[in-house]
């Protein structure tokens, strides 16, 4: 191929564009190729995509090109998107795979999504390769992913410090409960025999409070019964309000 | 291919690092990750999991305890109060009452000290000096006369029947201001009256002694007050308050 002989192909589809390049590319069309490159994609706001199915580059220098176009193109907040699925192009673009957009097939790429999303923005995921990840996304997912697990880890710890810190409320409270009920206890033994209150000892307590609920009967009975008075006196009587 | 390892000549040197490092991610170790997360995720979630319901059962019976507690603490205060009340009576009452006496009197006094707020040991104070807590008692003038007033309380039968209709309780004769259980409501009742009425206590024993308008009299006169009965029921107050200890 001459210098000054290239072979591109033009498609207008109004939002988007579809060049297509031909043939092998040496270091001699290169003055060429950036010239009606440029020329072409001098539009705001469109979407390039360039066929290179059909070409092979022979010199670095042709990153370095698609590289000042790709600057270019989103100065203008445009799209370039490539378009091969050669063995030889995907070695070529290899190292600068998750800086360009590189589609299979014009199918694929107006399929791509969410997909391809991710991989412009340094994602790419090949049954080939793995997946490869540029720098800063591999360390924002760390971090995502981190941030991820230690939430979920302290949201579990928390859990269990608010166990640990209710098992001592209960303890606490059981204690409590068993000072109240052994108090009982002795208020009962101090009261004298239940007999001389008109009660019946309970025979054969199992529980301890069992042997406290004739007591306790007897006390809330006496509260009713003086509660229910209480409604008739307090209309007619106002209670002492000093006491010694 | 000449050479495909190109470098942007006009990047700075940090930056042209950055871009060229690709991490990789194999294929085994995607899945090795993959295993390891979900693994994580499922014991996360499934100690998540217990961990609330254990929180729940936890929460029902902190809830449930710390009912039992209150209602615990409640009649252990009802306890208490009844406890003080009734062998501050048996002290006073010796055997001067039956025991079926002593249990009205207690619960009588009770009901009335949690209604109106009062301790009392005040009361049984009052009934050792009025009466030495003898439900009989008859004053005396120092005459020898009958001075009219009856029972635990010394109340005379005009202002019993006084105090009476502000309680509902009907008093007709003396006989019933001989039942110890109405004498210890009127007389409590009265003398809670009195201190409500000069917002003292000592003031409202002495009106309790000697009758409200001879107290305002001497008052009015400038005449000696009896402070000697106050002073010994307040004596007697806190023997027994040193004895059966202070009110909760």
């Amino acid at each position: 191929m001459r210098a000054d002989l290239i072979d591109v192909s033009l498609e207008d589809y109004g939002h988007s564009v579809l060049i297509s390049l031909r043939g092998t590319f040496t270091s001699e069309q290169i003055p060429a190729l950036r010239e009606k490159l440029g020329s072409i994609t001098g539009e705001r706001r469109r979407t390039y995509l360039m066929d290179l199915e059909h070409c092979q580059f022979r010199d670095a220098s042709y990153l370095e090109l698609f590289l000042d176009l790709l600057n270019q193109v989103q100065g203008r907040e445009g799209r370039l998107a490539f378009i091969f699925s050669q063995e030889e192009n995907w070695q070529f673009f290899r190292r600068w795979s998750n800086v360009f957009e590189i589609h299979a097939s014009l199918e694929d790429f107006s399929r791509s999504g969410l997909i391809d999303a991710l991989r412009r923005r340094g994602v790419t995921f090949s049954k080939r390769t793995g997946i490869r990840l540029s720098t800063g996304m591999a360390l924002f997912l760390a971090i995502v992913l981190a941030g991820w697990i230690l939430t979920l880890v302290s949201m579990v710890r928390f859990q269990e410090s608010e166990l640990r810190l209710r098992e001592r409320q209960i303890l606490q409270l059981e204690d409590r409960q068993r000072v109240l009920i052994r108090n009982l206890q002795d208020l009962r033994s101090a009261v004298g025999p239940l007999r001389d209150l008109g009660l019946l000892e309970a025979k054969n307590p199992g529980h301890p409070r069992d042997s406290l609920q004739i007591w306790i009967d007897y006390l809330e009975a006496l509260e009713k019964k003086r509660k229910d008075s209480t409604g008739e006196m307090a209309q007619e009587s106002s209670p002492a309000k000093d006491h010694p | 291919m000449n050479e495909l390892e190109w470098e942007d000549p006009w990047a700075p040197a940090w930056k042209k690092r950055w871009m060229q490092k690709i991490v990789g991610v194999s294929q085994t170790w995607v899945l090795v990750a993959l295993l390891c997360g979900t693994g994580l995720l499922i014991w996360l979630g499934v100690t998540w999991t217990l961990n609330s319901w254990h929180l729940q059962e936890q929460e029902d019976h902190l809830a449930s305890l710390g009912e039992d507690v209150d209602w615990l603490r409640q009649r252990e205060e009802w306890a208490q109060g009844f406890v003080r009340t009734r062998l501050a009576v048996l002290e006073v009452a010796k055997r001067k009452m039956t025991a079926r006496q002593v249990g009205v009197l207690t619960e009588t006094l009770w009901q009335q000290s949690r209604t109106y707020g009062f301790d009392p040991l005040l009361i049984v104070a009052v009934m050792q000096v009025e009466s030495s807590s003898n439900p009989w008692a008859r004053g005396k003038f120092r005459s020898g006369a009958e001075s009219g007033a009856l029972g635990l309380m010394q109340l005379k039968l005009g202002t019993a029947q006084l105090m009476g209709r502000a309680l509902g309780i009907s008093i007709q004769s003396e006989a019933d201001l001989m039942k110890p259980e109405v004498n210890l409501l009127l007389g409590t009742y009265y003398l809670l009256r009195l201190i409500v009425r000069y917002g003292n206590v000592t003031k409202g024993l002495m009106a309790y002694n000697i009758g409200p308008y001879a107290l305002e009299k001497k008052v009015r006169n400038g005449g000696r007050l009896p402070v000697g009965y106050s002073r010994k029921i307040l004596v007697e107050y806190r023997n027994l308050v040193q004895k059966f200890g202070q009110l909760q």
